[in-house]
């Protein structure tokens, strides 16, 4: 069994019982050393059934069991308020979480953290490039980002392949959503690290979903907006970012795209406009190595006319170049498998 | 008197002779038929009285019975009704004239005309096969019998001149032997590749496809043109020989869909609704087991349009004749088999809205709902579909009219050079076709040189592919390698087939 401390034991205890949970965050924050103490004087408050019952489990050596066990049994760790690992940028924010609950390489927590976050609606190549800017920033930072389709996914996905993924859920670790992510859950787990806020039974509810968000937030010296509607949930981390003085970061979007107008509002805000990971590694004056590039001699000669057209067809990218569509084909897939270019269905491909 | 007729039955595809035996007694008028008749057949009394009296003959007065031998096979259909006449006519004396080894098939009408039946390609070539080679059978069925050689077949019009043929009281000519090349020629598609602008991508995977018998997906948004690249794909598969055409025509004959021409001398090209049940795909009833879409589309196209549509049940039970290329059909009254040999061509919108890919409407579906819609589909079925390919999302009109587009004639032409290196190749190992490979087989023959490995590992990591897409890359690979003849699979070939994965395209 893991070892905890009688400060996390009770904070891990008080965060079990979810109907007290908001008095005893109130007197964490309030007074850290005599939280317990506090607690138990607010939740008087709740009435004395609620008190008894909870002094009643807090004390109770099987229910004590019970938690601890749960957690280890599901390879869980807490980490607390109270713990080393505990992300100090975390204690700054004006709502902190009691706990975190990780699953996976806790030693991330200790890098220097960056979110990737976006909308579920994300253009083929908004996809591309977070993906390829995740992995690239995993060379100085960890990569943080929530788990929705779309961007976040392909955030996660880059950043696994960086060797830096960690991903917020805003639910139990019980639980997956969407659950075609389950196994991207999984894997993040495995090789990075999985975080929530609640304790593992805790399912899946709409207003979890902002309260994610300000964990992020609080955890990152910055953050890139991928791809943001006009009321997309990726502002609200946007929002959290700023105003807990971090770096904002957004992609630019021609005007007209719906799933860029988030990003360009940010933008005209004094979000700082981003299209490739140079903009970030710049802005925190580190230095970036540049992209491998392998290409052959075609390829980096077909790369060149796609970027040139921008959104480009295959039989006009043939009749521009001459060259027969059964030749390109395997160019195209092999520029796709390098990352230079982005398949956006229908045949149509862009540089990345 | 008594009297022996023969005539033939049909069990799925397959001929049984069939005696039909005559009695006529003295006794109470009464007029019996055993031996397992089906409705059709016991009607056939009052067929046969009317058309006897109206062809100027008497019909017998007593007891009349009928038996069809033998007694436990099923008679169905209504071709009984000419040798039951004859049979009845002979028991009665008022034919004397020998009719042994001749095989009759025809229905009659009151008047006692000569319909046409249908099967009776099968039945001849059943009957033929067993050393028969004297046929009478209806005028309309002509065509069809025509194609079969060393064969005797007179198509009369009536019991009356049947009557005629047998006492020799007037001469009849055999139906005249008709060449299957020159029926080929004549009959054109209707479509041609020619006629479709740009899709070149499309083009391309669709020779690739019929080149080592690949099962393709089409998906692009509403309109692009997936049913017109479709039907073209019957026209860059090779001629059928005459051997394909008769497996072919045997099956149209006994469902009746027969053409005038009496042979399909064109590869079949089948589009059924997407309401389609399991049975009217692959064949059953209550009765008379018949044979379903996948069999009619038997060395040609089964064209499945809206996949996802179809029912999940129907879909699945395409996964068996799939892989063995012939569907046995088990009811409690027996079981039959008949074959499903086609290239299945599906066409789907990308996502729910059908505009992901779409370069003038903007896709409004989430990953997860695409992801949910792409799943009614299942792996299983999926795994048996090499080629996924994109239409390019825009209208013709858009692209370059004036270009001139390569015939389906030019790319039959490399389909057939791939096809004959691939028969060559699988020599003795019971397949023709790459798509038909085992594990085994691609083992054996689709060796990858390290280079090839790495692409296919890199692309299985950048391009999130499930390790299902693995062998169907593989086999389309040695397809592209058989269509450019190069002996071994390059990188370049292998960097194709796996562009030809649009279902796994990143959402």
């Amino acid at each position: 069994m893991t070892e905890y401390s009688p400060a996390e034991l009770a904070v891990i205890l008080f965060d079990s019982m979810r109907d007290i949970s908001a008095a005893f965050r109130r007197a964490l924050r309030a007074n850290p050393e005599d939280f317990v103490k506090q607690s138990f004087e607010l939740i008087k408050t709740h009435g004395g059934g609620v008190y008894n019952k909870v002094k009643a489990l807090f004390y109770d050596g099987d229910y004590r069991r019970e938690v601890l066990g749960g957690l280890d049994k599901r390879g869980v760790k807490c980490v607390t308020y109270f713990s080393k690992q505990y992300p100090p940028s975390l204690k700054r924010i004006p709502d902190p979480p009691a706990a975190l609950y990780v699953k996976g390489d806790t030693s991330l927590l200790s890098r220097r953290l960056f979110a990737v976050v976006g909308s579920r609606r994300t253009s083929p190549q908004a996809i591309a490039l977070c993906r390829r800017i995740s992995e690239s920033l995993c060379s100085q930072f960890a990569v943080v980002t929530g788990i929705a389709d779309g961007a976040d996914t392909a955030a996660a996905e880059g950043a696994l392949k960086g060797g830096g993924a960690v991903c917020v859920l805003p639910y139990g670790c019980d639980y997956a959503y969407p659950a075609m992510n389950k196994r991207l859950i999984d894997e993040i787990a495995g090789k990075g690290l999985a975080v929530s806020e609640y304790p593992p039974q805790t399912d899946v509810r709409a207003y979890r979903f902002p309260e994610r968000n300000r964990i992020i937030a609080g955890l990152c010296e910055g953050g890139l907006i991928v791809s943001a509607g006009e009321k997309s949930g990726a502002l609200i981390t946007a929002e959290k970012l700023a105003e807990y003085g971090k770096k904002v970061f957004a992609f630019p979007y021609t005007p007209g795209i719906q799933t860029g107008a988030g990003c360009n509002a940010l933008i005209k805000r004094g979000a700082k406009l981003c299209d490739s990971e140079k903009d970030i590694f710049g802005e925190f004056g580190l230095s970036f190595g540049g992209r491998k590039s392998d290409l052959s001699e075609e390829e980096a000669k077909l790369l060149k006319t796609i970027r040139a057209m921008g959104e480009v067809f295959v039989p006009t990218l043939a009749d521009k170049t001459g060259t027969p569509v059964y030749m390109l084909l395997p160019l195209l897939s092999s520029l796709e498998i390098k990352g230079f270019v982005a398949r956006l269905g229908g045949n149509r491909f862009s540089a990345v | 008197m008594f009297s022996k007729i023969m005539s033939y039955a049909l069990q799925g595809l397959e001929g049984v002779a069939v005696e039909i035996e005559s009695d006529v007694a003295k006794g109470l008028v009464a007029f019996d038929m055993v031996g397992l008749p089906d409705a059709a057949v016991k009607e056939s009394k009052e067929r046969v009285r009317s058309a006897v009296k109206h062809s100027g003959m008497f019909f017998p007065m007593g007891k009349i019975t009928v038996n069809l031998a033998p007694a436990d096979i099923k008679k169905e259909g209504s071709h009984y009704d000419l040798p039951i006449a004859i049979s009845i006519l002979k028991a009665a004396d008022e034919i004397s004239a020998p009719t042994d080894g001749v095989i009759f098939l025809g229905e009659l009408a009151l008047d006692g005309e000569l319909r046409p039946v249908t099967g009776i390609l099968p039945m001849l070539i059943a009957a033929k096969a067993e050393g028969f080679k004297r046929f009478v059978i209806p005028s309309k069925n002509a065509n069809e019998a025509s194609y079969i050689e060393d064969t005797e077949v007179y198509a009369l019009c009536s019991l009356k001149e049947t009557v005629e043929f047998l006492k020799g009281e007037k001469t009849f000519n055999p139906v005249p032997h008709r060449s299957f090349a020159a029926a080929q020629s004549s009959r054109t598609y209707n479509y041609d590749l020619s006629l479709v602008k740009g899709q070149k991508v499309a083009k391309r995977a669709l020779e690739i496809a019929v080149a080592g018998g690949h099962n393709i997906l089409l998906s692009g948004p509403p309109g692009t043109g997936k049913t017109l690249l479709a039907r073209c794909i019957p026209t860059i598969m090779p001629d059928m020989t005459f051997e394909e055409a008769l497996e072919v025509t045997k099956i149209h004959s006994v469902s009746g869909e027969l053409s005038e021409e009496g042979i399909v001398a064109l590869r079949p090209f089948r589009s059924p609704h997407h309401t389609a049940t399991t049975v009217s795909l692959c064949g059953g009833g209550n009765s008379k087991l018949r044979a379903g879409e996948i069999s009619k589309a038997h060395k040609g196209v089964l064209f499945l349009d809206e996949l996802p549509e179809y029912s999940r049940q129907a879909l699945e039970s395409l996964r068996q004749p799939l892989e063995d290329r012939v569907i046995t059909i088990t009811r409690a009254g027996g079981a039959v088999t008949y074959p499903a040999d086609f290239i299945l061509c599906a066409s789907m919108n990308p996502c729910p809205c059908g505009n992901l890919g779409s370069a003038y409407k903007t896709c409004t579906c989430t990953p997860s709902q695409i992801q949910r819609y792409r799943s009614k589909i299942s792996g299983p079925l999926l795994d048996r579909i090499d080629l996924q390919v994109e239409v390019d999302g825009v209208e013709y009109d858009d692209l370059a009219s004036d270009t001139k587009e390569e015939s389906s004639a030019a790319v039959k032409q490399r389909v057939e050079r791939a096809r004959a290196i691939q028969r060559e190749r699988f020599r003795g190992e019971g397949i023709s076709v790459n798509a038909n490979m085992g594990e085994r087989q691609i083992k054996k023959y689709c060796k990858l040189s390290k280079e090839c490995e790495d692409i296919l590992r890199q692309a299985f990591e950048t391009l999130h592919l499930s390790a299902r897409a693995r062998s169907r890359i593989i086999k389309v690979a040695r397809t592209i390698a058989d269509l450019q003849l190069s002996a071994e699979i390059l990188p370049e070939h292998v960097l194709e087939a796996a562009g030809y994965r649009s279902w796994e395209a990143q959402l």
